[in-house]
């Protein structure tokens, strides 16, 4: 086995690169894909090169220029603190992919974990599922906002709560696939060889299973944003110093009348990302396995 | 009308699913008649083309598809006919039997329902008398207890059943034309030759026309009383029935009949043509046969071989079709 | 039919379970002293043993969660600490108002998800199936309370055709009710519609390629009978099965939306219960809407049962 994995870096190492363009024009050919990557992209590049282009920092008060509608100095104007939006929603924008980021990671591990166990041993699959069908049966935001509650506001919070939220359902996805792949010969054969369940579910299975696993993963990653804003607007998320998106919208709503754009501006910061996230989803869904469900939810 | 008439006669008919891209067409320049009252088999391989020839004729193409030649149903060219006009046409005047019987019912309408919407859809009568005359069909196409089975869901039935059930369908309104595409290929042998006799006779009861297409040479034998054998999407043979078992000539037709299995031959193995249909981004440039075809000269591959008449109605796409009449003649 | 209603409310049980077990355990997962955290830091220590008192705090850990099943059973959810009244009776108190809202949001969900869906597979690949499918994405991808907010500005604020809040009973003014819940319900009406378009758009490009749908139209009928009659009834079956993933979804949004809109509903009690650290209200209002999505899952799934002969009658067979 040992060797076997050898020859094929050394296949594979010449047309390393061929093969990766090979792949990405597979991908970009799909519009929703192309879209997608595009949209998320330019947000994840606007959150990292965004502390460049603006030397102001998201806190910093300037009563004189409160309120100030969008211009050249304040590319999406001031709060009622005389605060610039942009750095603001460029802060927000990093909690956001942070805090969405690890309930991805977080998702990655303990899904694939539980959903392969639940997949692989039948006798685990009837406690682990009645669990996920336990948390599955509350609405998800209001058990996040449940947790939330309980363990007090902070952005910690609100990555475990989401995971404890979507962790349950990616297991799902990651079980049902794990129920079709070992039924396969491939795998069939490696346990009549004697290789030991372990070495299958990471060799054989798991591999095999990971495109309905990403297509969930980019979507969990969607509803992470859009639940970390629920939590944070209602005060159960990130600490209200931090101009998460959701805070953003929550402080710009005293003032819709007189500075609608404090509270368009977040809102189109989420939607953009989400949209981004979700046509990526969908994307590859399309291209790495057309007849795939994914929960949606 | 005499006999000879054809109800049906298609020329030059080409179905292109991907006009710009330079592939085979999916059908093309093909050519034939169906006269009134026979039973013509379209015989080859999958993915020669009789199943979407069978769908231009019916109109039930996607609506993008390019179609060019002309279908003359009765005599008149039905490719450029509105959508409400194909309506009036299918079901009332040419019938369909598919080839997956699972599937070509709806699985959530009862048997009956699905005759008598068709049977109120083409004739003004009540419900009872739609239901009445469900009952007649299904008796005719030989399903046991009728009336019983109005309120079966297709799922309740076996594959013959339903096809039986199909056949029913489609002649509701006494079609002059029957297409049937490949309705015993999912059945196992016995029920096949059941549904082959059921056809048969109602062909003969009700001077329908029937088309059928299948790739056995043995339900050709059977029942055909002329044969059109298709290739890559265009005609190869076309002959009586006796005419082309006894003198084939184009080679892929007596491949055909060697891949048959005889039941008087014991032979040690299933014949088969050696190769597969070509591939319709890289056509050969002459003869589409060829490269698998064992009598194939270099003439073969310089250009398309254009239909040969032969004797009467036997005609063939082979530029060996003389030298393989004569030899079969001897 | 029957028995697998039975066999899916057996099922339920031990779900039933973990679900409330989940509730309970809720108070454990506060960090510290439970009773510091939902008493505020106002609370003096008399408040706090109160508090400790009423929730049984004191008691060791299988005394609590006994008498929490033995209450359980018994249809005691606990007494609200911020309302002072049985939770149980809250939560029914409130749950008209909400259920009203949630079928008016519901109906739009169906309406306009089922429409858009059909119109878009109908129109596959072309303008009006790319703006269907680009309107459902953008309704999965909005955040709900955000659309809520702007929604006010619009027709509150600039075109004064609503009000920005507050809720009117439908048996004393149907109008008012109208005024009052329209704007809610749309709100909550847009990520479902978006999730239920996607849906019915696959499911019904799935059914319009099945062969059942070519012989209909070999049998001569009309276009409308063939996607109306005959693709519909098929689309229908896989569209019941995710009511239950909408409603849930629907409850969730009711939360923030209901706390916006100053709606005194399900939600907005839930709402409140949280921010307000009203954890006997928080578990029981958790266990009571759980069960009853639960409840109403296999309702669903009855249904779906009752409505597809392939099920239905293999297993009177």
């Amino acid at each position: 086995m040992q060797s076997h994995i050898e020859i094929d870096a050394v296949e594979d190492e010449p047309t390393g690169l061929a093969r990766f363009y090979a792949t990405a024009r597979r991908f970009m050919r799909n519009r929703s894909f192309a879209i997608g990557a595009v949209l998320f992209g330019s947000v994840v590049l606007v959150t990292f090169l965004g502390p460049l282009l603006t030397d102001v920092s998201p806190n910093a008060l300037s009563m004189r220029n409160r309120f100030q509608p969008p211009s050249f100095d304040n590319l999406l104007g001031t709060d009622n603190l005389g605060r610039d939006m942009f750095a603001r929603v460029i802060y927000g924008a990093q909690l956001s992919l942070m805090i969405g980021t690890s309930v991805v990671i977080l998702n990655a591990i303990f899904g694939v974990m539980l959903g392969a166990l639940a997949g692989f041993y039948a006798r685990l699959d009837n406690i682990l599922m009645r669990i996920a069908d336990a948390l599955m049966a509350f609405p998800a935001v209001l058990l996040a906002i449940g947790i939330a509650a309980a363990l007090g506001p902070s952005s910690m919070t609100a990555i475990i709560a989401l995971s404890v939220v979507y962790v349950p359902r990616t297991a799902r996805v990651v079980r049902s696939s794990v129920l079709v792949v070992k039924e396969l010969d491939f795998v069939m054969a490696a346990r009549a060889s004697g290789a030991t369940d372990f070495r299958i579910i990471m060799k054989h299975v798991l591999p095999n299973s990971m495109a309905p696993m990403i297509v969930q993963l980019s979507f969990v990653f969607a509803y992470s944003v859009l639940s970390e804003a629920v939590l944070s607007f209602m005060g159960l998320g990130a600490p209200p110093t931090v101009p998460s998106w959701g805070i953003l919208i929550s402080e710009g709503r005293a003032y819709m009348r007189e500075a609608a754009w404090l509270t368009v501006v977040p809102g189109v910061a989420i939607a953009i990302t989400a949209l981004g996230l979700n046509l990526l989803g969908d994307g590859l869904r399309d291209v790495l396995d057309p007849r795939m469900k994914v929960e949606e939810g | 009308m005499s006999s000879d008439t054809p109800i049906l006669s298609i020329r030059d008919l080409t179905v292109d699913f991907a006009p710009k891209s330079g592939r085979l067409p999916a059908v093309s320049n093909v050519s034939f008649d169906v006269t009134a009252g026979e039973m013509m088999c379209v015989v080859g391989e999958s993915g020669s083309g009789k199943s979407v020839t069978a769908l231009a004729i019916m109109g039930l193409l996607a609506a993008d598809t390019a179609i060019s030649g002309n279908i003359l149903f009765e005599g008149r060219d039905i490719t450029r006919l509105s959508r409400r006009e194909w309506q009036k046409i299918r079901g009332r005047q040419i019938g369909m039997i598919f080839q997956e019987p699972m599937t070509s019912l709806n699985p959530v309408f009862t048997i009956g329902r699905q005759l008598v919407e068709t049977i109120r859809h083409h004739e003004r009568v009540s419900v009872r008398a739609a239901r009445d005359r469900a009952v007649e069909l299904l008796d005719m196409v030989g399903i046991p207890s009728p009336r019983s089975r109005l309120d079966d869901y297709p799922h309740q039935m076996s594959g013959g059943m339903r096809q039986r059930v199909m056949i029913a369908i489609a002649l509701i309104c006494s079609p002059r034309l029957l297409i049937a595409d490949e309705p015993t290929t999912a059945l196992d042998v016995t029920i096949q030759g059941q549904l082959l006799d059921l056809l048969n006779d109602l062909r003969s009861e009700t001077g329908t026309a029937i088309m059928l297409i299948t790739h056995n040479m043995g339900v050709v034998a059977e029942v055909a009383d002329r044969v059109t054998v298709m290739y890559s999407g265009c005609v190869a043979e076309q002959a009586e029935v006796m005419q082309i078992f006894d003198h084939p000539a184009h080679p892929y037709t007596s491949g055909l009949m060697n891949c048959t299995p005889k039941l008087t031959v014991t032979s040690a193995q299933l014949n088969t043509i050696p190769g597969s249909m070509p591939n319709p981004a890289a056509a050969p440039p002459g003869c589409l046969f060829a490269p698998r075809c064992e009598l194939a000269i270099d003439a073969c591959s310089e250009g398309r071989p254009a239909q040969v008449n032969l004797t009467g109605n036997h005609s063939s796409a082979c530029i060996r079709a003389e030298m393989l009449l004569g030899e079969s003649a001897e | 039919m029957i028995g697998y209603t039975v066999s899916r409310l057996l099922q339920a049980i031990p779900i039933l379970f973990l679900v409330s077990l989940f509730a309970f355990g809720m108070i454990y997962l506060i960090p510290g002293d439970a009773a510091t955290v939902i008493g505020g830091p106002e609370a003096s220590a008399a408040d706090l043993e109160e508090i400790r008192q009423n929730m049984g705090l004191n008691e060791p850990f299988y005394l609590q969660i006994t008498s929490f099943y033995t209450n359980l059973f018994q249809g005691d959810l606990g007494k609200s600490l911020m309302l002072g009244t049985p939770v149980l009776d809250a939560i029914i108190d409130r749950t008209p108002i909400t259920l009203g809202i949630s079928i008016y949001s519901l109906s739009i969900t169906i309406i306009f998800g089922l429409v858009t869906g059909i119109i878009a597979a109908l129109n596959h690949n072309k303008l009006l199936d790319q703006i269907a499918t680009l309107f459902a994405l953008i309704g999965i991808s909005l955040p709900n309370f955000w659309l809520a907010l702007i929604l006010i500005v619009l027709f509150s604020v600039h075109l004064g055709w609503f009000p920005t809040g507050g809720y009117v009973a439908f048996s004393e003014s149907p109008i008012g009710w109208l005024k009052t819940t329209t704007m809610p319900a749309v709100a909550l009406a847009l990520l479902q519609a978006g999730l239920l378009t996607r849906i019915t758009r696959s499911t019904m490009l799935e059914v319009l390629s099945q062969d059942y749908i070519r012989t209909a139209r070999a049998k001569g009928l009309s276009e409308w009978v063939v996607v109306g009659q005959h693709a519909l009834a098929n689309v229908m079956m896989p569209v019941v099965t995710v009511l239950g993933l909408i409603l849930s979804v629907l409850l969730s949004g009711s939360i923030v939306i209901e706390v916006i809109y100053n709606i005194p509903g399900l939600g907005s009690l839930m709402g409140n219960a949280i921010l307000s650290r009203d954890f006997p209200l928080v578990q029981g209002g958790l266990i009571s809407i759980a069960a009853s999505l639960l409840f109403l899952n296999i309702v669903v799934d009855v249904l779906y049962f009752w409505l597809d002969p392939r099920i239905r009658i293999k297993s009177r067979d």
